[in-house]
């Protein structure tokens, strides 16, 4: 009997060619795509899973409340004694492992490379799951002067995996040093929210740093700049440890600071590292969940649209199967034998459609990385997950697909199959149902799109406060001796070509790591610790020059710049933005001049005694997430600090030309050293890069899902307008013209979209609100996405409706009437 | 074999009542030939619905083979037909997705007999009607004649008893029509009882008996010339 049902389906699927290929490939692309998104959605959530110690690994967190505006603060950044404190009071720690990130130049060929590095405490290979391939994993790093470096870092620098024993040249400052490999590392897995590809004794950090840098680097507990992790040991508790961090803070901190600015330190588990954006870090990558979420959604709403239009497809088929239906009962088939026959040959069908999404699936996942621009591993095949999933779909599928038909049609007698054959021409009410909720959610996820793409523009083209558009960002290694003279040489050297507008020294690291998944703009980065509780926890302020406003294109709002003759400058004098000045409440700010001075502590602010001379317009110096703030301006050569940074604005005409005649000119001032340039336009999009790369995702994923819902629909217009043949053909006969007819065959399905889009509008509208709250900067939410997002779906149903109904009102009369 | 008292079919839908049968006494014995006239909408295929156990009557009983069946339940309709009722269309009624051979089968399967079993009778019905050169054949490359032959053949494979033929030659030239009905009669001969539904009095000759219906009713019913019960 199994074997007759199955040679029915087959030949059906033979007979019925357009639309088995229609719910058989929709139902298969469809799972493809939610294979792949669930499996990519799995893979952010795999996140730092395949650390063994995973759960006794925590990270020390710390936030703070400005007593201004009330604004939360937080942070993983931590002063360097505070480690030592730390590991000394609490025996419940079983290693504390500091860790930091920079960059170094590597020498390859006669050349240097810059590289990122992290600085890390030998416990780290210990204590983390990254296995060493060659080397031990205890002692790798005790030594000051080993480096333990990945497989393909192994590869690239030397040709071989087994580099242990070999050196390599490494310019942490001004001088190169000879590091020994001590290990080599597996890679690490697309899924760890630490990268690296070397590894330095932590040690380096402060030792690469100058001499006085380093007293401060290595003594301060007001200098942040190190990750502090720590594992617990197998008794201990973390929220135990936890109770313990108010006291230990007053020992060290004192009692005013900690009250003043409500500091609370925490641990964070190591799972929870990647999905928590309220942490922003350099050592670790991390990711916003709600998109995670969101993508996962759209799995399920693609699948579930794709399911959608297999059951209405099947379903619609079986309404002009009851003739087939009517004889097998009439020669003896009785009920459940009938039953058996529609869920089977659904099964059968169903079966197909999931072995053909599996396979497309596999074979397109190598790819996914284009769409997710993540490199990532997807083992479908083995995953027992997805074949329990599969196996879980097919049952629902079938039995959702089948039994209505099944305990529908097997249910008439078979002389009411026989004379309901004909009139089997509606689209059933379930059908309907289904097709408005398929349009709802498709209409939604078009909706979401609109919303994010108008935010992520809003974000592109808002008014920073400063233009990026056509300046440049040279690089200097800060670390240099003679920075300042080489960054003051080639700056004023600079102006001299053609195409250069202005050029300006400045102390912040305006970098572009963007292939290393890292983007720093490093604007007023310096943070200064403060009293005055107005301002928050600390001041924001950037070394510059002279030539800085011009450059960046900043307003001067009142008094004055820095003057530009050198060395004319008193060294107390500062600027401020607006929002400096409305925090202070001055008045009149030009003048002015600040009081750092904490009466019980012999520690003074560093804008103690400064003096305010101009104002500028607040300028977005961090990227939108976050509000403006008020930061402060100093000049470059007052305040002892090296240069990280040329930026130069150049014209718009013949740019390529005047990049080179740059590159020429540094290469004539320090040739030693590599020509890194960035464009500023560039880093500031960089800053949304997840938001562009998720909005792409999920516009990409959308149109997949509203392109099924439309092959769905085009399936059954097509099947309706062959059902109604032949009331077509008596239409004509009649009269009807082209317009009739297509009329007649759109409308229903017309309708029926458009109740998808009454039903879409309150969803999409809260989710879309609930996305835009992370956002400091964002859009109203009007009623153009909604309408846009409706519209575009209407038209996209409208024409794949009208294909069917051109088709049908086309055809000759006589013959639709022949035909039937 | 069939036994109806007084039957009667009445269709009703929400705003109009039709009474198709209206009470109705017809009695068939086994090995008759009775052919069913009237004009369209007189209630022939409905009687012959009801005869077949494809449908139960409003009212009225109805006997077949002795049980009272009037009444059943559509599970206890399909295993009385199943091996005793065949069924001839006049659109044919084949499943077009299935072979010839298949569809002759497919009786077979659903009384659940063995694949050698249902193979050895349906080659024999096929041989019989003398279809088995057509046996992989799909319906639609055959002609309307042949059609109807398997259609026979697929309704005495499971040795039926009795026949119920509905208009069996309405779709076929006279001389496939002449065919068909030679092989029925050939049929009635070898024991197997037939009922026709036919507008045509050519084909009603071939019949013992006649029985003319008129809005439900039976009017007349005749004994052709040189039949005996």
């Amino acid at each position: 009997m199994f074997k007759n049902y199955l040679k029915i389906a087959l030949r059906n699927l033979k007979k019925y060619k357009i639309d088995s290929f229609i719910s058989l490939s929709g139902l298969a692309i469809g799972l493809c795509c939610c294979v792949i998104l669930i499996m990519y959605v799995r893979f952010e959530w795999s996140y730092d899973n395949f650390h063994t110690n995973k759960n006794s690994i925590y990270r020390l967190t710390g936030q703070t409340v400005n007593s201004g505006n009330n604004e939360v603060r937080h942070s993983t950044i931590h002063p360097y004694p505070q480690s030592i404190a730390l590991e000394e009071e609490f025996p419940e720690i079983k290693s504390l492992i500091n860790i930091s990130g920079g960059s170094a130049q590597f020498l390859k060929d006669g050349k240097y490379i810059l590289e990122p590095i992290k600085f890390v405490d030998p416990e780290f290979l210990s204590e983390f799951t990254f296995p060493l391939i060659f080397g031990d994993s205890k002692t790798a790093l005790s030594n000051v002067d080993n480096i333990v470096i990945t497989e393909s870092a192994a590869k690239k620098y030397f040709g071989k995996t087994n580099a242990v024993g070999e050196l390599m040249t490494i310019r942490l400052r001004d001088e190169p040093k000879d590091f020994m490999v001590s290990g080599i590392a597996k890679d690490v897995p697309a899924n760890s929210s630490i990268q690296f590809n070397f590894l330095l004794p932590f040690e380096n950090q402060i030792s690469s740093a100058s001499a006085k840098e380093q007293k401060t680097l290595s003594g301060s507990w007001y200098i942040g700049f190190l990750e502090t992790w720590i594992t617990l040991k197998e008794d201990a508790n973390k929220e135990d440890l936890e109770a313990k961090f108010p006291a230990f803070l007053e020992r060290h901190f004192g009692n005013s600071w900690v009250e003043r600015n409500q500091i609370q330190y925490g641990l964070q588990p190591l799972s929870q590292v990647y999905f928590n954006e309220n942490y922003r870090s350099g050592v670790t990558q991390s990711s916003n969940k709600a998109y995670s979420l969101i993508l996962g959604s759209i799995a399920l709403v693609i699948l579930l649209i794709a399911g959608i239009n297999f059951m209405s497809l099947t379903l619609s088929r079986y309404t002009s199967r009851y003739h087939e239906i009517g004889i097998r009962k009439t020669i003896g088939a009785i009920r459940h034998q009938i039953k058996f026959q529609i869920i089977g040959e659904v099964f059968i069908t169903c079966s197909f459609a999931i072995i053909l999404g599996i396979v497309l699936a596999e074979l397109l996942a190598p790819y996914s990385g284009v769409l997710f621009q993540k490199e990532l591993d997807l083992s479908l095949l083995s995953d027992p997950v997805l074949w329990i999933s599969v196996l879980g779909l097919l049952v629902i599928l079938t039995l959702i697909t089948s039994l209505y038909p099944a305990v529908k049609i097997s249910g008439k007698n078979a002389t009411s199959l026989f004379s309901d054959d004909r009139s089997a021409q509606k689209i059933p009410v379930l059908i309907k149902g289904l097709i408005v909720v398929q349009f709802g959610l498709a209409i939604t996820l078009m909706i979401g799109t609109y919303v994010m793409k108008g935010q992520i523009n809003f974000i592109l083209n808002k008014d920073l406060g400063f233009n990026p558009e056509n300046v440049v960002a040279v690089e200097i290694n800060s670390e240099l001796q003679n920075a300042l003279k080489i960054g003051q040489l080639y700056s004023t050297e600079a102006q001299r070509i053609p195409g250069v507008l202005s050029t300006s020294v400045t102390a912040g690291e305006y970098r572009d790591y963007s292939k290393y998944g890292i983007v720093d703009i490093g604007m007023a980065q310096m943070m200064s610790a403060t009293t005055l509780s107005q301002l928050g926890d600390g001041i924001p302020s950037e070394a510059v020059d002279a030539q800085y406003l011009e450059t960046m294109d900043i307003e001067l709002v009142t008094g004055a710049n820095f003057s530009k003759q050198a060395n004319t400058f008193p060294s107390d004098e500062i600027i401020v933005n607006q929002a400096f000045v409305e925090a202070m409440a001055w008045d009149n700010p030009i003048g002015q001049i600040l009081e750092d001075k904490p009466e019980d502590q012999g520690w003074v602010g560093p804008f103690d005694g400064k003096k305010v001379i101009g104002v500028i317009e607040n300028y977005h110096f961090k990227s939108l997430y976050d509000p403006l703030q008020p930061m402060v301006l100093q000049h470059i050569e007052t305040v002892e600090r090296n240069p990280g940074t040329i930026l130069i604005r150049l014209s718009s005409d013949r740019m390529p030309e005047t990049i080179s005649n740059l590159k020429s000119l540094w290469n004539s001032i320090a040739a030693q050293e590599a020509f890194n340039l960035a464009f500023m336009d560039d880093m500031v999009q960089r800053q949304y890069n997840e938001e562009i790369r998720w909005n792409r995702i999920i516009r990409i994923s959308s149109m997949a899902s509203i392109l099924l819902a439309c092959f769905g629909l085009f399936g059954l217009s097509a099947l309706v307008a062959q059902r109604r043949i032949k009331e077509i053909g008596i239409r004509k006969v009649f009269g009807a013209s082209i317009k009739n007819i297509l009329v007649l065959i759109s409308k229903d399905f017309v309708l029926l979209v458009i109740c998808g889009f009454a039903i879409s509008p309150p969803v999409a509208w809260y989710l879309s609100n609930q996305w835009l709250t992370g956002f400091s900067y964002k859009i109203d939410l009007d009623a153009l996405p909604f309408l846009y997002g409706g519209l575009t779906v209407l038209l996209i149903a409208l024409t794949t409706v009208s294909w069917q109904s051109v088709k049908a009102a086309f055809q000759n009369p006589v013959e639709n009437l022949r035909n039937e | 074999m069939i036994q109806a008292k007084n039957l009667k079919k009445v269709y009703s839908t929400e705003e109009v009542e039709t009474t198709a049968l209206n009470n109705v006494n017809i009695e068939i014995k086994e090995g008759e030939f009775v052919a069913i006239m009237g004009p369209s909408g007189c209630g022939k295929s409905t009687l012959l619905n009801i005869m077949g156990l494809l449908d139960n009557p409003s009212d009225g009983e109805y006997h077949f083979l002795g049980h009272d069946v009037s009444n059943r339940t559509e599970r206890e309709r399909a295993q009385l037909r199943k091996g005793n009722i065949g069924f001839i269309f006049q659109s044919f009624n084949l499943i077009d997705e299935l072979t010839v051979f298949e569809n002759v089968e497919l009786p077979l399967l659903y009384l659940g007999m063995s694949a050698d079993e249902r193979k050895e009778k349906a080659e024999a019905a096929l041989e019989r009607m003398s279809m088995m050169h057509r046996r992989n054949h799909f319906p639609q490359q055959l002609s309307g004649g042949q059609q109807q032959r398997v259609a026979i053949a697929r309704a005495v494979v499971a040795n039926a008893k009795l026949i119920l033929a509905d208009e069996p030659t309405g779709n076929l030239d006279s001389d496939h029509g002449n065919e068909v009905m030679k092989v029925l009669a050939e049929l009635n001969e070898q024991g197997t009882t037939i009922v026709m539904v036919t507008h045509s009095p050519h084909d009603a000759d071939y019949a013992m008996r006649v029985i003319h219906l008129f809005d439900g009713h039976v009017v007349t019913e005749n004994m052709q010339e040189g039949f005996h019960v």
